[in-house]
């Protein structure tokens, strides 16, 4: 299915290349080349590409491409999700997904890439799994490693594959057994100049950080399970209860996982916490600008780690500006607006305002920039969703339990 | 970039690795073998060290092993003698008591790829089938698919076959899949692994027990079977159906083609598979990352060509994120455009205009062109969406004009009551327009209706005046036609315009097509003004058809299609490429099937003398005149009768010869019957070269057809087995698939 892999930076430099069947030639990364070289910014590079005897399919992340190379028709979808997977595993493995980070740990990176696909199928893909057939590095190991002469290999077969359950290692032990689960919800949403919602919807997720020894047998059960109906679980849920009690029971893979994800959609009205008066004028070589945030429907809550970007028209030749909180930036090469305001007070509304100047003779742009907005509520869902309660089953002891909740916003933008 | 090591790096190493001061510490060792395998990976060439690597594979230490399996596994191929050494440290290795040992060792092993090494991998892959450890079998399996290209006849065997039969029943479920993944590859020529009943029921039983990887696969296995009763196909949907909630996108597309396929007969429960597959197919559009998005929007743009009413009600889901990428962008105006109903065109529109201001000219001209075929496409929307356009208009931008003028065209025709609208806008164009096709239109559109505008015609002098910097010929064109028929509604003001436009075009134009219009036109209105009146303007008002090349409807939706690359290149493109890659591998197959042809007819030697085999040659030239006298000359003739396959085409046929270097002299159109090619080759045989002639003869209501062969030799004797093999090459060919 998957031939070959090769990774890329965006220099042009083929630094990584991994073969699970017979070699291909780099030669084939060409006709990548001259689909990249048509493509404006990096990110715009056709994710699917064809050539006289094989498929390419890319993904772009951490400024690399990794392009896969199929010989017979496969489907898109694996591919790119596999793709995916793999720098998953990275990141989880170096910190960084990164070209550095792949190149300092190339011996690993080869190993890992050796057990997650063989003759182009895939393998072992858990972390759990990998973890127990390859020691990630870091840099505690790397000084032990050298006193003790150990190495980032396991010596021994990993348990975890005789287990019952194929993504739960047998013999977990742990003298803290704790359970933390993170519910945590993104925003997105596009909002017109008048300040209506033109599309809104919420991303959700609980991640869970699960550390209990034995064979644990959990049970989730929530306030209001009525707002999730689409939900896609991890392969541990039993769908089964789901569907007929409406609670999530499983057995949990051990550590860090994603236990479901959620999206609560258009037919639900979306609350949105904040909003954003914008007002941005053009004329003849300048133009005001004059942009204040505040909260809207936040339960009380405080908004946090409020970021303000907008990539003005390319005509834009600096911005004046003075915020009542926090700092701005204006960066004059990518012509983007970066205003990091902070927390808002709801009593005194942090305001951006100042004079734009333009180049001179060129006209006054056409539209408005768009804006878009991070932010942070912490303790808050914002679908109203709640944790009723978590039981425990098969095993004898009494687990640390908590839950966190975190709203924040996904892909947020003002049209002005 | 690769790069070529030097010799000394190569000798330090290489000291370095025999020195045994560096051998007796583990980590100085390693270091060593590290920094191999990193000049290997950087495309260095460390095939001399092979020796030493060989040497350094025979160590308890797994760190070590696994490095040096890496190195021989990337040079095996170039230094197979060598390679031979190491196969005797990994047999050792196969009998190790560590499962991880055994399983490494017998994935190098099978990924040698060394045809001569076939004898000593045959027992430990065996044995490796049978390991108790599930690592082990894994990739004894695996080994067996990789084993396939070496030595097929050790794959190929029944035992074999029913051996990895009996292991899709394994408890470890990679197993399982590896083993269905082997299959398929082993029985490709037997149309893959079969799946009846039991299998099938076997698999779903287990279907949440695979990775996610595994469940893409087994629901790719299970569309070969198809459940013969109602209920059991419910039984089977109730299974899969956690599939549709999964978190990876390839599982939930791979479900949503075997319930589409499971439920195939009944129209009524396929739609609520639709729906509901539905919101996750949106959720990947908007969650997933915009590789992913990509693809769904394709498969969601060609499931709406069978329910096209289906995501009607999301369509705010589709519109563009200003950080998305340009492919996602303009693949969700695709959709967009396409999914416009009476009731969200207005919002549709409304949103479109938006990306007319996009920093991206390519989408700001999509977004105009989608405005344009969605009022095409909605009748009732004509006006908004024409109201719409003329707004873009006002921002007078080279880009967006000339986008919108482009789309007006095309409406103009099809709703004449615009046209009022449009004229008054075009005198502001013609500063703002200055690229070819867009210039050609507005050319057009001033010649068409320009004449109610009171300086059309001074606008055309303008353009007239500066006709010699012109560069487009389009243009040109257009400018004679547009000036001739302003002629004929303002003839007063246009006459001298119009001689000076002729005089110039006729003149000093270098372009022919410029000169010929430009000449028809003189003296058309040379001989007769009415004449030249009614030819240049044609009769006005003919109802106009215009057909979008991409428009819906047009491409059948197949099942097997989805969750393939059909969706994101189209069928028809998919289907040329397809056609491409066959040709070219039936070429490459076709040149090799000849020779072998003639091989068997060599070891065989049934009829033939053993040594007198043929091959075909590459062509000389012949002209049609000497392929005549040729043919009147010849008499040493033999006719072949064949079937022919209805399903192929006269000129498929050819080309197929073709690779086989038999050419075409001549042939009859394709529909012509009977139809009929001649052809002619270059046979070398004892060093002696004989032309053969070849007339064949299509009857294709009676699916036969007839290839009477002419054969240049001196005596018929020496010519018996130049037809006899010439005869098996051509009907090898032709039955070829």
């Amino acid at each position: 299915m998957i031939h070959s892999l090769f990774m890329i930076n965006s220099a042009g430099d083929i630094f990584m290349e991994k073969h699970w069947k017979s070699v291909i030639s780099r030669s084939v990364c060409d006709y990548f080349f001259e689909e990249q070289q048509k493509a404006n910014s990096p990110e715009d590079v056709n994710p699917v590409i064809s050539t006289p005897h094989h498929y390419l399919i890319h993904i772009y992340r951490e400024n690399i491409y990794f392009v896969a190379v199929c010989t017979t028709e496969v489907p898109p979808l694996f591919v790119i999700e596999f793709l995916h997977r793999v720098v998953d595993t990275f990141t989880d493995y170096f910190g960084d997904g990164g070209e550095t980070a792949i190149k300092d740990n190339y011996v690993i990176v080869y190993e890992l890439l050796e057990e997650m696909l063989d003759n182009g199928f895939p393998l072992a893909t858990e972390s759990n799994i990998l973890k127990e057939l390859i020691k990630p590095p870091n840099i505690l190991r790397t000084v032990v490693n050298t006193v003790t002469g150990s190495s980032n290999l396991a010596d021994t077969l990993p348990t975890g594959q005789l287990s019952n359950v194929p993504w739960r290692r047998a013999g977990v032990k742990y003298t803290n057994n704790e359970a933390y689960f993170d519910v945590i919800e993104e925003i997105d949403a596009i909002i017109d100049k008048q300040g209506s919602t033109v599309f809104a919807d919420i991303q959700g997720v609980i991640d869970c950080c699960v550390k209990l020894s034995g064979m644990p047998d959990l049970t989730l059960s929530f306030m209001n399970p009525r707002i999730l109906d689409d939900v896609s679980f991890h392969p541990c849920v039993r769908f089964k209860r789901w569907e007929s009690e409406r609670v999530l029971s499983f057995v949990p893979p051990d550590g860090n996982f994603r236990l479901i994800s959620y999206h609560v959609g258009s037919q639900n009205m979306v609350a949105i916490p904040v909003y954003v008066k914008p007002n941005i004028s053009f004329r003849e070589g300048g133009g005001r600008f004059d942009v204040t945030v505040g909260p809207k429907q936040t339960m009380g809550k405080l908004v946090e780690s409020v970021v303000i970007t907008c990539a003005m028209p390319k005509v834009v030749l600096n911005m004046n500006l003075t915020p009542t909180q926090g700092t701005y930036t204006f960066d004059p090469v990518a012509k983007v607006l970066t205003w990091d305001v902070g927390k808002i007070n709801p009593q005194k509304l942090p305001n951006l305002r100042g004079n734009i100047s333009l180049q001179s003779g060129s006209p006054p742009p056409e539209s408005n920039p768009a804006i878009s907005v991070q932010f942070k509520i912490q303790q808050m869902a914002v679908s109203g969703l709640k944790v009723n309660r978590l039981d425990m089953y098969g095993e004898k002891y009494k687990p640390f339990k908590g839950v966190k909740y975190l709203t924040k916003a996904g892909n947020f933008q003002v049209r002005t | 970039m690769p790069f070529f090591a030097g010799n000394d790096t190569i000798k330090e190493l290489r000291t370095a690795l025999s020195d045994p001061a560096v051998q007796a510490d583990k980590n100085r060792y390693r270091q060593v073998l590290r920094r191999v395998v990193s000049l290997m990976t950087d495309g260095a060439d460390m095939s001399p060290l092979f020796p030493d690597i060989i040497k350094a594979s025979a160590t308890p230490d797994l760190v070590q092993k696994k490095l040096t399996y890496l190195y021989i596994c990337n040079y095996a191929a170039t230094q197979q003698d060598l390679a031979l050494l190491a196969v005797n440290t990994l047999q050792k290795d196969c009998l190790e008591p560590n499962p991880m040992v055994r399983g490494l060792a017998l994935r190098t092993m099978c990924s040698l790829r060394i045809p001569s090494l076939v004898e000593y991998i045959q027992m430990p892959l065996k044995r490796g089938l049978q390991d108790s450890s599930a690592y082990v079998r894994r990739n004894a399996v695996n080994g067996c698919a990789k084993m396939l290209h070496i030595a097929p006849e050790l794959i190929q065997d029944a035992s074999m076959i029913d051996q990895l039969y009996g292991m899709i029943r394994d408890k470890d479920p990679i197993v399982v899949v590896n083993c269905l993944q082997a299959l398929e590859e082993i029985l490709q020529a037997e149309g893959g692994v079969v799946v009846n009943k039991n299998i099938a029921h076997y698999l779903l039983n287990r279907v949440q027990d695979f990775s996610e990887w595994g469940q893409c696969q087994v629901l790719h296995f299970l569309l070969k079977y198809k459940p013969a009763e109602e209920e059991e196909t419910f039984d089977i949907m109730n299974i899969v159906d956690v599939c549709l909630k999964h978190s990876n996108s390839g599982v939930i597309m791979a479900a949503l083609k075997y319930f589409l396929f499971l439920t195939e007969d009944m129209p009524q429960i396929q739609e609520q598979v639709y729906n509901r597959a539905k919101s996750p197919l949106l959720n990947i559009i908007t969650s997933g990352g915009p590789e992913l998005s990509y693809v769904a929007l394709c498969h969601i743009q060609y499931i709406l060509t069978t329910s096209p009413g289906l995501f009607n009600k999301d369509f705010k889901k589709f519109f563009c994120r200003y950080n998305d990428p340009l492919y996602v962008k303009t693949k969700k105006l695709h959709v967009l455009t396409e999914m416009a109903t009476d009731g969200t065109e207005s919002d549709i529109v409304e949103e479109l205009s938006m990306y007319c201001t996009d920093v991206s000219t390519d989408l700001a001209t999509a977004s105009i062109q989608a405005i344009g075929k969605i009022a095409r496409r909605l009748p009732t929307s004509a006006s908004h969406c024409v109201g719409t356009l003329l707004k873009i208009h006002g921002l007078q931008q080279e880009h967006i004009t000339s986008a919108v003028l482009m789309a007006l065209k095309d409406l103009v025709l099809l709703y004449p009551d615009i046209i009022p609208k449009v004229t008054p806008l075009l005198p502001n164009c013609v500063d703002l327009v200055q690229e070819g096709p867009a210039k050609a239109t507005l050319v057009w559109l001033l010649g068409q209706y320009g004449h109610t505008l009171p300086n059309g015609p001074y606008i055309l002098e303008d353009m007239i005046e500066n006709v010699a910097s012109e560069i487009s010929i389009q243009v040109k064109l257009e400018l004679l036609t547009a000036t001739a028929k302003m002629f004929f509604s303002r003839p007063a003001e246009c006459q001298d315009m119009l001689g000076r436009l002729l005089e110039y075009c006729i003149d000093e134009d270098t372009n022919m097509a410029v000169r010929d219009r430009a000449l028809m036109y003189y003296r058309l209105l040379h001989t007769d003004v009415q004449q030249a009146r009614r030819v240049i303007l044609g009769a006005a008002n003919r109802p106009v058809q215009i057909q979008d090349s991409d428009a819906p409807g047009q491409e059948i939706i197949d099942l097997q299609d989805l969750n393939t690359l059909v969706p994101i290149y189209g069928r028809r493109s998919w289907d040329v490429m397809v056609e491409e890659q066959r040709r070219k591998e039936q070429q490459t197959k076709l040149t090799n099937g000849t020779s072998n042809e003639t091989d068997m007819g060599a070891e065989g030697g049934e009829e033939d003398d053993l040594e007198e085999t043929i091959s075909l040659l590459s062509p000389s030239n012949l002209t049609p005149q000497e392929f005549e006298t040729k043919w009147e000359e010849l008499d040493c003739v033999t006719t072949v009768h064949l079937d022919y396959d209805p399903t192929h085409s006269p000129n498929g046929l050819l080309q197929k010869l073709e690779g086989a270097h038999i050419f075409t002299m001549a042939s009859s159109p394709e529909d012509a019957a009977p139809w009929k090619a001649f052809l002619f080759a270059v046979a070398e045989m004892k060093d002696q070269t004989h032309l053969v002639l070849v007339e064949l003869c299509v009857d294709r209501t009676a699916a036969t057809m007839q290839a009477t062969c002419k054969f240049d030799a001196d005596q018929m004797e020496a010519a018996v087995p130049l037809i006899s093999q010439f005869g098996r090459i051509l009907r090898g060919t032709i039955t070829s698939p």
